[in-house]
């Protein structure tokens, strides 16, 4: 029952008649007054922003609600729960197991006001469209698609303009996985791998990023990578982040690796013959393994000949692998490149690479940002269309748009309603039903196949050898190229070599040698002088000048070059010749050593040393008595042994916390904000990686020495940083042996949302990406790892609503929530239902340089491997 | 109007003399003004013990004051640092060391000012003509008009007796 | 009247003089045109400190990151020029407090002119601290106020410590230079006009010569020289606290504050020799900064020196017989990696050439000891680099090193205040007598009328 105190529209105008002209005002009213007065302030951002003027019923003001869609990345859906903050997606977490850091960093192409070109006039472009179909063939590209509706789109244009010609254009394409299973079975299909059941998986050049699965795998191998173990082992032809993984690793050209898989099969007997050779003892015990229940991954750039092999093989192990149908209708190949430059008449809506447009009767440019182009339409981005795609898995899942298209542009389905002259069906009941619910429209379906007999026969030549063989292989941060315009994904470290902002001809050491150029690279190295030798890189016909960055683990002959910046359209990997052109260039890396030395900073231990080591009991030493202990005590445990080294998780921190992307000089000179580091070793065991951010020290050496205690520590054990009492002495930073704290040298947060100007970051809807729940920070203060102090509090906040505890494993970080292996948890130390108990009981617990006594409330797991008995004095490879 | 007589000694023991003389003589109104600090002065015209007192107690002060400021500010809002205790006395020690040093310079140095009377706008000796002599390398006796047993001859007579060039001191 | 023995240290005033001839001597500085490298050197002060403002306005407007800091290091040339300012300024201190206790007659021709030199390059040192912070307009805040925020600075951080002791010692050395120029003044208030005259007669209070206020003066004086002898030793220990504390593997050495002290005696006096060869030339000071003043500032510099050259030995042996990882990586870090040239040529220069000053051969020779007081302050430069940046560059996870490069704000900020120190060193002594006049005539009566 609403109370009354008089009559109320009497009351309202005699109150508020002056100041509220347009009549009585309501609840809601006033709410949308406020909105009003809010787009005054700043009338670019929230007019659009915020579309609606009148509150629909469930936005609770400074409220967060969540939603679920699909966001593809190449045509995959990645099924994602959105955060949304009063209409701004803000957060973007991973659905189910994992996924890739694109969706998340999608997140800075949606307010970039970059995208913003002229207004669009989509009427026009499709009474032109239409003309130029009605002049004669005209090429529409397409990039993968998975999506029923729009393949039923594209049928029914295609039969109302038979001039519609259409391509499907992908630089990095999964047709020698169809083509494989066409070989080995007679039928295209789709396989799906279920690494988690498999006791023993062999990875065939295989990186996370290369294959729509690829994080999916990691966190099905993560789950193994604790005891009781699976083994991995990597033959590959470059160093990969899953291969850093492996207990085993046999570093081949691209044609070695094909012919090692060769061996393999013949070795297990699904093709006659025998092994060349048996690797060093490798094969023979990789055999043995395999027979106990294996799995072969095979990358998805190996020759459908290699993949019918590796097919054949798995079928043969009896291995967790189904087969669905392919989930594109059309296979996107990269040879639809060399289609468009030949077209007369071309609307380019691919992704990637850009065709030349010149000389064309008609040329049209759809993209999410404006292009130079006789006609450059906006497309929308995944959070502002709706749709349906499929999943790694062939699942098919619906996406709903989160926000009102903030430039003008049209999804790929909408542009060929709009030339149909159609309107798009509003969201059927089952999909709201599949997005209420979190779950698929539809599964796969299976299908049944059998290796053909012959297969020996139709096995086309392998990969031939050559001295050099380059393969043009997706970049980590920018894929195919499409994501140049994403800083968080430019700043973000390539594994392994650790570059930013750059990709670069990876080489092994050997080659580099061979060159003569290593002597100067390390001393280079040494000096931290970023400037590396360009090459003139031949291959396939096409010549691309790259920096060269020499790095552990690549085979002799063998060098990567990353498809952004060396695409071909005729395939991924060729014979190839570089030479030194006496130029420079500066490569920046987030690290320059990457030896241990004798520092324990990364434990690593064999799965059976795990086992019987005795957890940790020695009390830490302390002259001073305890501080008293408030409700909780956070803490967080990083599992060594499941952490990949991806960086989603610095990604996901950056993206929460409102972390500035600093631009490449800045990091050159050592001053990148990311409060997660990713730190990477070459040790003898393999490649290591440890995420290091601030560790919350019990005993913290920073909080001690600020003179103005901007930094203390609170009675749940978080080491707090108090932006606003921060004069940026920086003395805190200098004594923190992790190095886990940033400094704000110039105003970064300002330049960041101003997209380099700081005096415009208000005007910028990029402010509108920054999380209300945190501050941006100013010049001049130093910032850190907070434990996401902002979602223990509103998980508080939340619990004393509702009158109950925080419960067990309710509060969940950023970085622990994207993680694909699940390797990052927090918790709280007086839980006792908390699994972090159980991880600070395991042996392999222990405390990074725990020799400082800081009683860091972050601690790690060691990084187990799991090698066979039988290889362990073999060196097969770095 | 005449403000006095000036003396002027060439050397330390005449002028240590001379007061003697004056003192015995029973001047009480009058100065002695050197070019640096003399030996034995005291002995004549009475020391000062005052000042190592008064360091101490500035010092004691000093003491006072860093510990209070620390623990006060320790306690006035409280929060863990490092995980050290609230009254890490320790981590005291310079501060109150350098606030001790520092009220003493500071108290020692307005003390001093204050009982020798700086600063001082104008002096009658200074009037005197030849008066930057005693700032150079004689020593100065300035004989007030004022004083009870002053004789403008007889005074004048007993100082160039003791040994001094003797000028008068008058307001022009 | 039988011959006296001369007074054993009546070589102190060399040449034939009378308290008159002196004082004219000794306030030629003041009252007579400046000679022309007098003029040179005001001219490249101002000019860099008009630099230096410059350096400043950049570091306020667009901020830190004009810098070449970094992570992890976040301390750079700041620290380094901060430390080493602080470390020339303990030689005026030095020579004024610890030698009045010692009755080191000596010193009286020295204190004048490197007090003053305490002066300028402790206000050149304290710029640093204020201009490095991220935020330096709330500089304030390290202060004790009630504020709107109820906080206060945390007290157990040496950065806290550090700003006591430098307004202590900035206070101590400013009192004690005052209180020694007030004779001085007041001469000076009698033998000038003008607009001299009014500025000394405000200056020297009013001072008389008033024999009992000498006697009070004189027990100050010998006060504050003792309350100065702690204070000395103190800042340079807290300074070295500030690394000391922190766990950073070069720093966490509980050698640091004597290590130091003896580093700022050190340098302090390589800076007042660096000062006074040419001060003495230009100047014609020979009489009364005789070879036997240079002859004990170089054996000063030479003891304190070779206490530097000890602590650079025993911490190779303690970084090797600790058995820390991160200590020795350091430490090998310093003699071998990116910057190994820095640390060798501070070997050479603090261990090796410092050795030279055994020989009164060259001691004697002035233009080697006006070179090795140059070479040494070079030397306690690159001390505090290696100790400052080199240390951060290399802790402990090898993850994080990092190198650091100065840019030319770092170069400006630094060059700038080399030019507000001869700046203002050289208005200083065409302003204020750099010899003290009244206690050189003072020690010349004990001299002559012993």
């Amino acid at each position: 029952m609403k109370q009354q105190r008089g009559n109320p529209e009497a009351l309202e105008k005699d109150l508020f008649g002056e100041e509220f002209p347009f009549g009585p005002v309501s609840r809601r009213g006033v709410l949308a007054m406020g909105l009003l007065t809010l787009a005054a302030c700043t009338p670019n951002v929230r007019r659009k922003g915020v579309p609606y003027v009148r509150q629909p019923e469930w936005v609770v003001e400074g409220g967060q609600a969540e939603f679920i869609t699909a966001l593809p990345h190449a045509g995959f859906a990645e099924a994602v729960r959105v955060k949304v903050y009063q209409e701004r997606p803000l957060f973007v977490a991973p659905l189910e197991a994992a996924m890739s850091p694109y969706p998340l960093a999608s997140l800075y192409a949606l307010y970039d006001p970059a995208r913003k070109g002229k207004a669009p006039n989509w009427e026009a472009f499709f009474a032109v469209w239409r003309q130029a179909l009605g002049e004669g063939e005209t090429l529409l590209v397409l990039p993968r698609t998975t999506s029923p509706r729009l393949e039923d789109l594209v049928k029914r244009a295609q039969k109302r303009y038979p001039n519609l010609r259409v391509a499907r254009f992908e630089a990095w394409t999964l047709e020698s996985v169809y083509l494989g299973a066409e070989l080995a079975f007679g039928q295209k299909a789709w396989p799906i791998y279920a690494p988690e059941k498999a006791e023993t998986v062999l990875l065939l050049d295989v990186e996370v990023h290369e294959h729509p699965a690829g994080y999916l795998w990691w966190e099905a191998l993560s789950r193994r990578r604790v005891p009781p173990m699976n083994r991995i082992y990597a033959v590959e032809s470059a160093p990969t982040l899953l291969g850093s993984m492996a207990d085993h690793r046999l570093a081949l050209k691209p044609s070695g690796v094909e012919g090692f898989l060769l061996a393999l099969a013949q070795a297990l007997g699904v093709v006659p013959g025998a092994p060349a050779s048996d690797y060093g003892g490798f094969l023979p015990a990789l055999v043995e393994d395999l027979q106990r229940g294996g799995l072969v991954l095979p990358g998805v750039h190996l020759t459908p000949a290699a993949q019918a092999l590796a097919q054949a093989v798995n079928l043969a192990l009896k291995a967790p692998v189904r087969y669905v149908e392919p989930p594109e209708a059309e296979v996107a190949s990269p040879r639809a490149f060399l289609e468009a430059e030949g077209a007369e008449r071309l609307v380019w809506a691919a992704e990637g690479p850009l065709p030349a447009l010149q000389g064309k009767a008609f040329a049209a440019l759809l993209s999410l940002y404006p292009k130079e182009a006789p006609w450059s339409l906006p497309l929308a981005h995944p959070l502002e269309a709706s749709g349906t795609h499929r999943d790694a898995q062939g699942r098919l899942w619906p996406a709903q748009a989160l926000i009102q298209p903030l430039w003008g542009g049209k999804s790929l389905e909408e542009v060929l309603a709009g030339l149909l002259g159609e309107e798009l069906p509003a969201l059927s009941p089952e999909e709201k039903r599949a997005l209420a619910e979190g779950r698929p429209l539809a599964e796969a379906e299976e299908m049944l196949v059998a290796v053909r007999p012959g297969l020996e026969g139709r096995l086309l030549p392998l990969r031939a050898e050559a001295p050099l063989e380059l393969t043009l292989r997706p970049d980590f941060s920018l894929f195919d190229g499409r994501y140049r315009e994403n800083p968080y994904l430019q700043e973000l470290p390539r594994p392994l070599s650790r570059l930013v902002w750059d990709g670069a001809l990876l080489l092994g050491e050997e080659d580099t040698e061979a060159l003569g150029l290593l002597g100067d690279i390390r001393a280079r190295e040494r000096k931290a002088d970023p400037k590396r030798p360009l090459l003139r890189v031949k291959a396939g016909g096409k010549e691309a000048l790259l920096p060269l960055w020499p790095l552990p683990g690549l085979p002799k002959g063998g060098a990567v070059a990353p498809l952004s910046h060396f695409f071909h359209p005729e395939g991924a990997a060729f014979p190839a010749e570089v030479a030194p052109t006496g130029r420079d260039y500066p490569l920046v890396s987030t690290q320059y050593h990457g030896y241990l030395g004798e520092v324990e900073a990364v434990k690593v231990m064999e799965e059976a040393q795990a086992l019987e080591a005795e957890p940790e009991k020695e009390k830490p030493i302390s002259f001073y008595p305890p501080w008293p202990q408030g409700e909780h005590a956070w803490a967080m445990t990083v599992d060594l042994s499941r952490c990949l080294g991806c960086g989603l998780c610095t990604l996901a921190c950056q993206v929460e916390n409102n972390i500035p992307v600093v631009g490449k000089e800045e990091v050159a000179k050592g001053r990148e904000m990311h409060w997660i580091r990713i730190d990477r070793y070459f040790a003898e065991e393999g490649v290591v990686h440890q995420p290091v951010m601030c560790q919350h020290c019990e005993k913290a050496p920073c909080e001690a020495v600020c003179p103005v205690a901007a930094t203390e520590h609170s009675s749940e054990g978080l080491n707090l940083m108090v932006y606003n009492r921060c004069v940026g002495t920086k003395y805190c930073s200098a004594n923190c042996p992790y190095k886990a704290r940033r400094f704000n040298f110039f105003p970064y947060g300002e330049a960041f949302v101003g997209k380099g100007d700081p005096r415009r970051a208000k005007e910028s809807p990029l402010a509108l990406l920054m999380n209300p729940e945190v501050t941006v920070r100013s010049r001049g203060v130093m910032e850190k790892c907070t434990y996401c102090v902002q979602r223990i509090e509103t998980t508080r906040a939340q619990a004393a609503q509702e009158g109950r505890k925080i419960r067990t494993g309710e509060v969940v970080t950023a970085c622990q929530e994207v993680c694909p292996g699940k390797a990052i948890h927090f918790g709280d130390l007086l839980d006792p239902e908390d699994p972090i108990q159980a991880h600070r009981k395991e042996g392999r617990h222990y405390a990074l340089l725990e020799e400082a006594n800081t009683w860091p409330r972050t601690t790690y797991l060691a990084h187990l491997k799991n090698p066979n008995p039988k290889l362990k004095e073999g060196k097969h490879g770095a | 109007m005449l403000y006095g007589l000036m003396a002027y000694f060439d050397s330390a023991e005449r002028l240590l003399e001379a007061l003697r003389v004056l003192k015995g003589r029973g001047y009480r109104h009058l100065e002695a003004l050197t070019p640096n600090p003399v030996e034995g002065i005291e002995e004549v015209l009475g020391g000062d013990g005052r000042i190592p007192w008064i360091a101490f107690g500035l010092g004691v002060l000093g003491v006072g004051l860093g510990l209070f400021l620390q623990i006060y500010t320790t306690l006035d809002y409280p929060h863990n640092a490092g995980g050290k205790p609230l009254l890490g006395w320790p981590a005291f020690i310079p501060v109150t060391f350098e606030l001790t040093i520092l009220t003493i310079t500071v108290g020692i140095f307005l003390f001093l000012l204050y009982i020798n009377g700086l600063p001082l706008a104008a002096h009658p000796a200074v009037r005197a003509k030849e008066y930057v002599r005693v700032l150079l390398d004689e020593y100065g006796v300035f004989v007030y008009a004022t004083d009870p047993r002053f004789d403008l001859e007889s005074t004048k007579a007993l100082l160039r007796e003791l040994g001094a060039e003797v000028e008068e001191v008058r307001r022009d | 009247m039988a011959r006296r023995e001369p007074h054993p240290d009546h070589d102190l005033i060399q040449g034939e003089w009378t308290e008159k001839a002196l004082v004219e001597k000794l306030l030629e500085p003041v009252e007579k045109p400046a000679p022309r490298p007098w003029r040179v050197v005001v001219a490249v002060g101002a000019a860099l400190t008009l630099a230096w403002l410059y350096g400043l306005f950049v570091t306020f407007v667009r901020g830190l990151g004009t810098w070449g800091i970094n992570q992890p290091v976040a301390w750079g040339f700041d620290i380094v020029h901060f430390v080493w300012w602080i470390g020339i300024g303990h030689a005026g201190t030095l020579i004024s407090a610890i030698l009045v206790l010692m009755r080191q007659n000596w010193r009286d021709s020295l204190n004048r002119v490197t007090e003053a030199m305490t002066l300028f390059a402790v206000l050149a040192a304290a710029t640093y601290p204020l201009i490095h912070m991220g935020r330096p307009q709330l500089f304030y805040w390290v202060m004790p106020y009630p504020t709107h925020m109820a906080l206060w600075p945390q007290y157990k951080s040496p950065l806290s410590w550090d700003v006591l002791a430098i307004m202590t010692y900035l206070t101590i050395s400013t009192l004690f230079l005052y209180l020694g120029l007030i004779p001085d003044l007041a001469l000076l208030r009698e033998r000038s006009r003008g607009w001299r005259r009014k500025l000394y007669g405000w200056l020297s209070l009013g001072w008389t010569g008033n024999a009992v206020h000498w006697q009070r003066y004189r027990a100050v004086y010998v006060l504050l020289a003792g309350l100065a002898t702690p204070v000395v030793i103190s800042v340079h220990s807290v300074v070295s606290m500030d690394f000391a504390y922190g766990l950073v593997p070069g720093w966490h050495l509980t050698v640091f504050p004597p290590f130091f002290a003896a580093g700022a005696i050190y340098s302090g006096f390589a800076m007042a020799l660096t000062l006074i060869i040419p001060l003495r030339k230009w100047y014609r000071l020979e009489g009364v900064i005789t070879e036997r003043h240079l002859d004990w500032m170089a054996k000063v510099t030479l003891a304190s020196g070779l206490g530097v050259a000890y602590i650079y030995l025993l911490e190779i042996f303690i970084a090797w017989y600790a058995g820390e990882p991160a200590e020795w990586a350091q430490q090998l870090w310093r003699m071998t990696g990116p910057y190994a040239p820095y640390y060798w040529a501070m070997m050479l220069i603090n261990v090796v050439l410092l050795q030279t000053l055994w020989f009164p051969r060259f001691r004697k020779n002035l233009t080697w000891l006006f070179i090795f007081s140059i070479l040494a302050n070079v030397g306690m430069w690159l001390e505090r680099f290696v100790i400052v940046i080199i240390s951060l560059s290399h802790d402990f996870l090898p993850g994080n090193f990092q190198l650091y490069y100065p840019t030319w704000v770092d170069w400006t900020l630094f060059l700038g205040t080399i030019g507000f120190f001869l700046f203002g060193l050289s208005l200083f002594i065409r302003l204020f007598p750099p010899i003290a006049v009244a206690e050189m005539v003072h020690l010349f009566h004990r001299l002559r009328k012993h």
